[in-house]
């Protein structure tokens, strides 16, 4: 798969991701919009667009992980509800992250 | 016998890495950034070298002596007045020929020079070679290359520092000479970074402000959500440690009520702030900071500001202090009175611990998304304020020059050490003014009657309960307004020590009004003790006060009123 056509599968992947988390939170799915938004800009534009919307999706998905994490811990020492964050997803940009990096000479 | 000391005075354009070489020099700890304007005033440093004491003086960041801004007139007034025995010049090797500018005006005050060309590796890594030996040769003075950050560098610098030499080349043209030098001794076989091309997303004209948002978004959740259990940790902790003392007798009152419950009510929110911190200083070393200044400009200078005041702006996020002096950097009177009026709306750590309870308790489903309203906000209404303030009273045009630093990424310990010299600041204040308030707020509500509405300080809110009839305000509430003049985390160490249950006294609606109403009313008293300072006017300091509780009161009955008819 080429760069550009990889950009366009996680642009739809981001934006599948958008609609489901439309119904929890707004700026979550705004998120998500912006990513997807970058990755088809990517998909005609190339190199540049494809690594600010992987970078922007993998720390999207760290911090929705630290966010689980910090729920668990809450509702098993204190109060709160466990909660699943779909910004998780994100991690997969690590994949096209780290073969642009290795892969591509500026 | 003891030498006397040398002074040097450490000299170049902003964000060359000066403060970064004195920390490396000196085993200082100032603080670092990445963007121009990080250092407004003089900071010193000691170091002993060869059984020599040395003092260093890092000074503003400048690009010229002409001294336009104030910082400039700092280092100016400074390199003129005091005479030091040596100018250390700070020179960024990814950026030769404009650095000399600078150069070549200090050569002309005859002090005594040694050179430090900083930040090789990040111009070995741009394809820039630069021939020192060459330039030594042409400047006349000693030049080392030094990696501040990673403290490279640092042995020769010192011994350098003991033979300086005074710059005795003459030259006509400044420009042009710099430019020559620069042909001669630099190497270029231009390469980009994988970060350098971010650039171009970054600042994207369509894409820029909502990777901007998205950006802030991230923070807010990370200060707000990630940080959680860390509150909770400390917050069972205080409550824990405040049941074990008891109420038994005044002194264990004191102790319990007054000390344990109201700095704890506050040193629970240190989690988020050094969260906070975390975040804006990762921003702020990758370079992005920068980027955001750029990509808001066109809409800042819809309402009269330029980038310079984007920087003191987003500082104001973490205190408004430093921020507020930050606008040093501005050389336009004008946009710098408005940036410095306008700042006090940007909202401080202070603030956060107010929001985090009044958001955590009417609204725990979407507490990170009603923090970031009120940061957005307040930023709304610093700039509609810089609007009319640039219309009616600093009437002008406000031009923007910027320089974009590089990219990097954050080392882990340039982190900590900012994130840690910002919240040191902060568990000072509680280790100081809000310790002694939380004994004040004790005594107020314990005297002359031990139940608080009969206590002096019920006696104070029942009597400017009143004025906050349109939002319904209790009179505790009102106190806690009244004591957070001093350090607006006493708002919430008010709280602590007078009200039980939140609920009991406010409607989501009203807890909203009183959250916009704690983000806008009055400066504290350290920011507008340097409002005073900085605009050298009482008239000035005034309107920050009766502008800001005026717009407060207006801005809380207006959305009080509004948001009631949904909560």
């Amino acid at each position: 798969m080429n760069d550009k056509t990889m950009s366009l599968a996680l642009a739809l992947i981001f934006m599948a991701l958008a609609v489901l988390e439309a119904r929890n939170s707004a700026l979550n799915t705004f998120v998500l919009l912006t990513i997807a938004a970058t990755y088809f800009k990517g998909a005609k534009k190339g190199y540049a667009y494809m690594m600010a919307a992987s970078l922007i999706a993998v720390c999207f998905a760290a911090v929705s992980g630290l966010s689980m994490l910090a729920s668990v811990i809450n509702a098993t020492f204190f109060e709160g509800q466990k909660s699943f964050e779909v910004g998780i997803v994100g991690f997969v940009s690590l994949i096209p992250l780290l073969k642009l990096r290795r892969g591509h000479t500026l | 016998m003891q030498k006397t000391a040398v002074r040097v005075a450490m000299v170049g354009n902003p964000n060359v890495g000066k403060t970064a070489l004195l920390n490396a020099i000196t085993g200082g700890s100032f603080e670092v950034g990445n963007f121009p304007g990080t250092t407004v005033e003089k900071k010193e440093g000691k170091a002993k070298i060869k059984g020599v004491e040395v003092d260093f003086v890092d000074l503003p960041g400048i690009y010229s002596l002409e001294a336009y801004s104030l910082d400039e007139k700092i280092a100016r007034d400074y390199l003129v007045n005091e005479k030091p025995d040596v100018v250390l010049n700070v020179i960024d090797a990814t950026n030769l020929e404009r650095n000399l500018y600078l150069t070549l005006q200090v050569c002309k005050l005859r002090i005594p020079m040694v050179i430090a060309l900083n930040m090789v590796d990040e111009a070995k890594k741009r394809g820039i070679e630069i021939d020192v030996k060459k330039l030594q040769e042409i400047l006349g003075v000693p030049v080392v290359e030094t990696v501040a950050v990673e403290s490279k560098g640092i042995d020769k610098l010192k011994n350098a520092i003991f033979n300086p030499s005074v710059c005795r080349i003459e030259f006509e043209n400044r420009q042009k000479f710099a430019e020559q030098i620069a042909e001669q001794v630099v190497r270029k076989t231009e390469k980009l970074t994988h970060l350098d091309v971010l650039d171009e997303v970054f600042t994207d004209s369509i894409l820029g402000i909502p990777i901007f948002f998205s950006v802030m978004w991230m923070l807010f959740r990370f200060t707000y959500d990630v940080a959680s259990p860390f509150v909770n940790a400390i917050d069972l902790l205080f409550s824990t440690i405040s049941d074990a003392v008891g109420d038994g007798s005044v002194i264990a009152s004191l102790i319990s009520h007054g000390v344990i419950k109201g700095v704890g009510s506050v040193l629970v929110f240190v989690p988020n702030i050094a969260f906070l911190f975390i975040a804006l200083a990762f921003m702020e070393l990758s370079g992005y900071m920068a980027r955001a200044a750029f990509i808001m400009d066109r809409t800042m200078s819809r309402f009269g500001l330029n980038g310079r005041a984007v920087i003191p702006l987003i500082m104001g996020f973490g205190c408004n202090v430093p921020a507020i002096m930050a606008t040093r950097a501005i050389d336009d009177r004008k946009v710098r009175l408005t940036t410095i009026l306008v700042n006090p709306f940007m909202s401080c750590s202070a603030r956060l611990p107010i929001y985090i309870l009044f958001a955590g308790t009417f609204f725990p489903s979407m507490a990170s998304a009603a923090i970031m309203s009120l940061y957005m906000l307040g930023v709304l209404l610093a700039l509609v304020s810089a609007f009319f303030l640039r219309r009616f009273a600093f009437k002008g045009e406000a031009e923007f020059i910027m320089e974009m630093p590089p990219y990097r990424v954050p080392k882990f310990s340039a982190i900590a050490k900012l994130t840690w010299s910002r919240v040191k600041h902060f568990l000072e204040k509680a280790g100081t003014i809000i310790l002694a308030m939380s004994v004040v707020i004790w005594f107020l509500t314990n005297y002359p009657s031990s139940t608080v509405g009969e206590s002096y300080a019920g006696m104070i809110g029942k009597a400017l309960e009143p004025l906050f009839a349109p939002m319904h305000w209790s009179w505790e509430l009102v106190v806690a307004l009244i004591m957070g003049f001093v350090a607006k985390e006493v708002v919430v160490e008010t709280i602590g020590i007078t009200v039980g249950d939140l609920h009991s006294l406010l409607t989501p609606a009203q807890a909203f009004g009183f959250m916009i109403f704690s983000l806008l009313y009055m400066p504290c008293l350290a920011t507008l003790a340097v409002i005073r300072s900085e605009t050298g006017s009482w008239k000035w300091t005034a309107f920050a006060v009766g502008y800001s509780f005026m717009l407060a009161y207006v801005m809380a009955f207006l959305l009080t009123e509004t948001l009631s008819l949904r909560w």
